[in-house]
């Protein structure tokens, strides 16, 4: 109970700072409306390359900018926690008899109803630019869960990394170092069968590769499931070895106190 | 009389050569305040954080109350770092923290009100608290540090930075604590004039280890003498003539004379000088402070270690 009621706390409190500060709220925003618009308008025309697929461009960019989004803000979600040791919150927390494991569970929540909104707003601007999302409202169901996923893994690796750099600055040069490889050798883009093979080799372990391919395919009507279940496999893997790595960060981070 | 803190030959290392505390034994006693003293890097505010359980011993046994397990509910901290959320209002800050130790309902309400009230901060409950003062925010951090009516109170440096005047507010609001209350307060300070108002016990640490402990008291009377200053002209000839009778110090334009009971011997001393026709400017008397005990028991002056913070 006690752990139920202090992780609805820190919930409401992440909640608060997020709405709190606008500009964050719009920038997670902005950013991947702009990729899916610029990118959707300027290579519009790769649909028609051979070997692509036939279909529109934005109907094959779109799953990839709503799991890139989330990937994104997954991989800042560590500052939130520098934030918290620089003004000595982090170490209140841990001073009290709060449940530990309250503090980063109520951080994750905030995060997933954060992400959810995020995916959304990703799946209604993709839709009106064009895409078609027929698998429906199942579809994009499970379309979200996966952002989430994806987005909930990096979440809790940022915070392991944040743990450790304990600085701002190298957290975002850390998530930028990361995230834009992960971007560019997926799938995301373009189909993997028209890049160079090493890059498809690259993407087999890419995280983001697997939400996208999983993702591209629970919205159409008829999902390859033999696609969409390892892939979806291989992020919860990556949550629950994400969860380890925190909890070992934690106790890091504590012996340095 | 029974101890709120005791620790037996306490060693924690950082890294594998950084001894932070080194085979500290320390016992501090229950409704008392009692004031860790010590450079920076000396191990004061390991000792802190070990006792509310942020970092633990490699060696070495601690108990609070008698207990081994600490229990949280009883203690409360207001450490160097604040602790404050900025991006909450001072009423959420309270909320938040009375929520943490279980306080719930009205019960909760009426704790909050009162501190807001208690610590002036009623207008501005509903403010951001990055926009507070220091002063307000050091108010607000203690206020959170007590909402649960701990019995152990430690406060890690806790006027630092405060003007004079929030200073003296934030001492008698801490004696009150003590007194009204019956909070064992165990604090460490740079400033020892805090120290000196404020404890009923003080404990210097040094290079992670307790070197002296006692009252104020007590402690002054270990560096015994009184400090002479005088100012005057033909130093190197009043220094030769002093120092032949006492212990005596040349310090750029001053002489420092070292004596027991320095105002009744100050006649003399002057009756000497003039004797040698020379002619003194200035003198004062100092008795021995806590900056006096610091520096025989640290080798360090304390105005640098204030200037470093």
């Amino acid at each position: 109970m006690k752990l139920l009621t202090d992780t609805l706390w820190i919930f409401v409190r992440s909640l608060k700072i997020y709405f709190r500060v606008p500009f964050i709220v719009l920038m997670t925003i902005i950013q991947p409306v702009l990729w899916m618009f610029l990118f959707g308008e300027v290579f519009s025309s790769m649909a028609d390359i051979p070997g692509f697929g036939g279909e529109s461009y934005i109907e094959y960019l779109g799953p990839g900018i709503v799991m890139m989004s989330t990937m994104i803000a997954g991989a800042h979600a560590g500052l939130g926690i520098i934030n918290d040791h620089r003004e000595g919150i982090l170490d209140r927390l841990l001073i009290s008899p709060m449940y530990r494991s309250a503090i980063a569970i109520g951080a994750l929540l905030q995060e997933t109803v954060t992400m959810v909104i995020q995916a959304l707003i990703m799946i209604g601007v993709a839709a009106l630019l064009g895409a078609t999302f027929s698998g429906g409202l199942i579809g994009i169901i499970q379309l979200t869960t996966i952002a989430v996923l994806l987005g909930l893994g990096m979440g809790i690796l940022s915070t392991t990394v944040a743990l450790f750099v304990l600085k701002e600055e190298s957290l975002t040069a850390a998530a930028s170092l990361i995230t834009m490889p992960l971007i560019f050798l997926s799938g995301m883009f373009i189909p993997l069968k028209l890049v160079p093979n090493w890059v498809e080799n690259f993407a087999a372990f890419n995280p983001l590769n697997w939400a996208v391919e999983a993702g591209r395919e629970v919205i159409t009507t008829k999902p390859d499931w033999s696609v969409v279940i390892p892939n979806s496999s291989y992020l919860v893997l990556m949550f629950i070895v994400s969860c380890a790595l925190v909890l070992l960060a934690f106790q890091k981070y504590q012996k340095t106190l | 009389m029974k101890h709120a803190v005791e620790m037996k030959n306490v060693t924690k290392k950082y890294k594998k050569n950084v001894v932070a505390l080194n085979n500290l034994t320390l016992k501090l006693t229950e409704g008392k305040i009692s004031s860790l003293l010590g450079p920076n890097g000396s191990g004061k505010s390991t000792t802190i954080r070990m006792l509310t359980s942020l970092a633990y011993p490699d060696e070495g046994e601690i108990l609070i109350f008698g207990n081994k397990k600490i229990d949280k509910h009883l203690i409360g901290c207001v450490s160097q770092s604040s602790g404050v959320d900025p991006m909450g209002t001072g009423r959420e800050n309270l909320m938040l923290q009375g929520r943490i130790y279980g306080l719930k309902g009205k019960k909760l309400k009426e704790r909050v009100d009162e501190l807001l009230r208690v610590f002036h901060l009623q207008e501005d409950a509903g403010r951001l608290s990055k926009n507070y003062s220091g002063g307000m925010r050091r108010k607000l951090d203690l206020a959170m540090g007590i909402i649960h009516r701990p019995k152990l109170l430690f406060l890690d440096e806790p006027t630092t930075g405060l003007d004079p005047e929030a200073r003296k507010e934030l001492w008698n609001t801490i004696k009150r604590l003590q007194h009204t209350d019956g909070m064992t307060v165990i604090l460490t300070t740079h400033y020892m004039e805090e120290a000196d108002e404020l404890s009923d016990w003080i404990a210097f640490i040094n290079d992670g280890t307790i070197v002296a402990e006692g009252t104020a008291e007590e402690l002054k009377s270990k560096v015994g003498k009184d400090t002479v200053t005088i100012m005057c002209n033909k130093q190197a000839q009043a220094y030769s003539i002093l120092q032949a009778s006492y212990q005596t110090l040349e310090d750029k334009d001053q002489l420092l004379v070292m004596v027991e009971e320095g105002e009744q011997k100050l006649a003399g001393i002057l009756e000497k000088l003039r004797g040698n026709q020379i002619n003194v400017s200035s003198v004062t008397v100092s008795k021995p402070d806590l900056g006096d005990v610091y520096l025989l028991y640290t080798g360090k002056k304390l105005s640098v270690e204030v200037g470093a913070e």
